[in-house]
């Protein structure tokens, strides 16, 4: 049961894009989800799409890994899209009962809906290309040039490896807890909300008294080595951009400047809406 | 009272780049009050074996019976699969989560829906079973004993669904020389008193020596050996060749025949070791 979880799940491949340097992928899909909202015509979004399917393409992944974390919105994309077909305002095509379905519902719903897919695309093939470590490694150091940030940077990045590291750890002990508690006669899935909010009580409780036991002996252990911070700290290895890195703040500029552009296509007056 | 796996695989995370082949066409039968133990390598199956035989885990391809039953095919088989089959966790107190102790070994019986005179009967027997004074204990929070007392705690708890097979997941490892062995003799008394089929998973070749009847060496996810201990152990270096080995009285005995004492190189036990050479100082043969 806690094996469909996929957002943020690293797939291990040799791809150019994996071996771009965390800080790219960071900031590329910042600029990327900025960028899909400058887009406003079909012009605009092919712009992005292609970006994305030569992403997808390079980054050596499988198709059905990608389409996996789409899956884990879809209720959020429908919601969208039903709001925006019925709420906005336009040249009305027909009535369901109360409800109004206008010209300019369906498109903006349409837009709407690429625009969210191609956010959480987009967003997943930067999890799923870089590792949790490499990527907290790289939002410490994009976080230190971030000013006022820089007193924290470090601080943060370390809560976040040590969160990321000990996910799957919870989620095994949960499952061998769940299944301890299986073999005595527990049963999860059968009875009402009432009784299953109950039955959760001998998984909670041991998980988290092991949280706890373990969070303590990991600090312990942390100080037994000296570990005071990120202060005057050094590290292992030194993030280095190499060409790759180069070609890919190259390839999100052009994507910028393409998008951006694609906007005055209309007052260009050639039509692509 | 029988167990059958036939055929039984299991893959983890079928599909993925992180795909596993954990079990392969395993094949075993129980069918009569054994003390059986499972031995192998870290990662050669063993646990994963266990979880198949009360229905924890399902096979990705194979079939498993208790007492004639498919218990892969429904839920309701399973769920009466699991009070038929006891299993203890490794580090099995980690699942304690009651405030009495009592309160934590009726959770079982409470989910078999058990009256409360039947269900206070099944603690306190339980409870003396692993060696816990029951009117000492019962009110006390599991939190405060010791690691062994919890582990018996966590292993009463799965006595008291009174199994007719209980399987334990290395019930000894992380506990202090007099822990083990309270632990063990519990185990070997509820076998010789109580007529119970134990299966036991260790890494400890001495335990498995001193009680199994059958050993089941699993490598690699499948059953390389499935005999009694003598004949395992006389194969030592097959043991050696995937990271085990015989226990340690098997390669005194072999070292002393190799330096001409007339002993029987096939003997494993500290006692039948005793026996032997006190038969060999009677006769002679040894200049004390």
């Amino acid at each position: 049961m806690f094996k469909d979880i996929t957002i943020g799940q690293y797939y291990p491949a040799n791809s150019p894009i994996h071996d771009l340097d965390p800080r790219t992928k960071i900031v590329y899909t910042f600029v990327y989800i900025i960028v899909l909202f400058f887009a406003n015509n079909i012009a605009g979004y092919a712009i992005a799409l292609l970006f994305l399917a030569l992403l997808i393409y390079l980054s050596n992944i499988p198709l059905k890994f990608v389409f996996k974390s789409v899956k884990a919105i879809i209720i959020i994309i429908l919601i969208t899209v039903i709001l925006n077909v019925f709420v906005t305002p336009g040249y009305i095509l027909f009535k369901i009962g109360p409800l109004k379905v206008t010209d300019a519902g369906l498109i903006n719903a349409a837009f709407m809906a690429v625009r969210l897919i191609m956010l959480i695309i987009g967003t997943s093939i930067m999890t799923l290309t870089t590792s949790p470590i490499s990527l907290t490694d790289g939002m410490e150091y994009c976080m230190r040039r971030i000013p006022g940030m820089r007193a924290y940077a470090h601080e943060l990045a370390m809560m976040m490896t040590i969160a990321l590291r000990f996910i799957p750890t919870l989620m095994e002990e949960a499952d061998k807890i769940m299944k301890a508690q299986k073999a005595r006669g527990a049963d999860f899935e059968t009875g009402g909300i009432f009784k299953k909010a109950k039955s959760v009580v001998p998984i909670l409780v041991p998980l988290f008294i092991g949280s706890f036991k373990r969070a303590d002996e990991l600090a312990m252990a942390m100080e037994a080595r000296c570990y005071r911070g990120g202060e005057g700290r050094t590290r292992l290895n030194e993030l280095t951009y190499q060409k790759g890195d180069t070609v890919a703040y190259i390839v999100t500029a052009v994507m910028t400047a393409m998008i951006i552009a694609s906007r005055f296509l209309l007052l260009l007056n050639i039509p692509m809406k | 009272m029988s167990l059958k796996l036939l055929h039984v695989s299991h893959i983890y995370a079928k599909d993925t780049p992180f795909e596993f082949a954990a079990l392969k066409d395993i094949n075993i039968s129980i069918d009569k009050t054994e003390f059986i133990a499972i031995i192998g390598h870290t990662g050669s199956g063993k646990s994963t074996l266990v979880q198949h035989m009360n229905g924890l885990l399902l096979p990705t391809s194979g079939t498993v019976f208790i007492d004639d039953v498919d218990i892969t095919q429904n839920k309701t088989d399973r769920f009466n699969a699991r009070r038929k089959v006891g299993l203890v966790f490794q580090y099995a107190e980690h699942q304690l989560f009651e405030e009495t102790i009592f309160k934590d070994i009726a959770f079982g019986p409470k989910n078999l829906k058990l009256t409360n005179e039947e269900i206070e009967m099944r603690v306190s027997e339980a409870m003396e079973l692993v060696g816990l004074n029951y009117e000492e204990y019962k009110d006390r929070s599991p939190f405060d004993i010791s690691g062994g007392q919890m582990r018996r705690v966590a292993i009463a708890g799965v006595l008291s669904m009174k199994p007719d097979i209980i399987i334990l997941d290395e019930p000894t490892a992380g506990l202090d020389p007099l822990g083990k062995k309270e632990i063990l003799n519990s185990i070997y008394q509820l076998y010789k008193t109580h007529n119970i089929t134990v299966i036991l998973v260790s890494h400890n070749m001495e335990e498995v020596a001193q009680m199994a009847e059958r050993i089941i060496v699993m490598r690699q996810g499948g059953i390389i050996m499935d005999a009694a201990p003598a004949k395992v152990f006389s194969q030592a270096e097959k043991l050696e060749e995937i990271g085990l080995r015989a226990p340690d009285i098997s390669y005194l005995m072999k070292e002393l025949k190799k330096h001409g004492l007339d002993v029987d190189d096939k003997i494993f036990t500290l006692y039948g070791a005793n026996e032997e050479l006190l038969k060999l100082y009677k006769r002679g043969g040894i200049n004390v």
